[in-house]
């Protein structure tokens, strides 16, 4: 979380719409914020219906161990200060990479690479990534990859052929 | 690679700071958008 923190600038460069979304009410988003130093669009999902649409809320076990859970409660209870919430905890269980149109050529609908979905609305889904385990989260240099990627695809096509 | 049908997820309303209800697809209406779901915060 703090290397994202670090590198919001360079989505911005990018283009692209940065948000981090977690499940905690809006009253600990300013915590949420001085722990990280993340500053940037914060958003709650806080019945986690994105989380499970996107397979990363596949119930509170699948989430995280019971281990970082109890760390998480610990946490919790030692509450209020800025240490409330520790490194630990932060751990990112999934990201997404979505652009609002489909960028492939409309005369070849089957190119579209694998990682890829497109629905009738045209936004596409460029990257994905599912935490299997607490501790496990997208590297940053990746999401900034896939965003360059999506950017860069028809010259990237035009030169590998 | 999971089918995620993105429409679906635009659909879904989060909260942002101002405890306004915001739809998910606003976040791609314009720009790309780079999600990144914490496990818990809060």
């Amino acid at each position: 979380m703090a290397e994202l923190a670090e590198r919001e600038r360079d989505f911005q460069k990018e283009n692209a719409n940065l948000a981090v979304i977690g499940s905690g009410a809006p009253r600990y988003f300013a915590e949420f914020r001085q722990a990280t130093g993340y500053e940037g669009e914060l958003l709650t999902d806080p019945e986690r219906h994105a989380f499970a649409l996107l397979g990363f809320a596949s119930g509170v076990g699948g989430l995280m161990s019971i281990r970082s859970l109890a760390k998480a409660f610990s946490a919790k209870k030692e509450g209020h200060s800025q240490g409330g919430i520790q490194g630990s905890t932060l751990q990112l269980g999934g990201a997404v990479i979505i652009a609002p149109y489909d960028e492939s050529p409309a005369d070849s609908p089957t190119d579209s690479p694998d990682d890829a979905s497109i629905d009738s609305q045209g936004a596409s889904l460029r990257y994905y990534y599912a935490g299997r385990k607490a501790g496990d989260h997208p590297k940053v240099a990746d999401l900034l990859a896939a965003l360059g990627d999506s950017v860069d695809r028809r010259a990237v096509r035009g030169l590998s052929g | 690679m999971k089918n995620i049908r993105t429409e679906e997820l635009g659909s879904i309303e989060v909260f942002n700071g101002n405890n306004e209800k915001i739809p998910l697809s606003s976040l791609w209406q314009e720009k790309t958008a780079v999600l990144v779901f914490v496990r818990h915060f809060g």
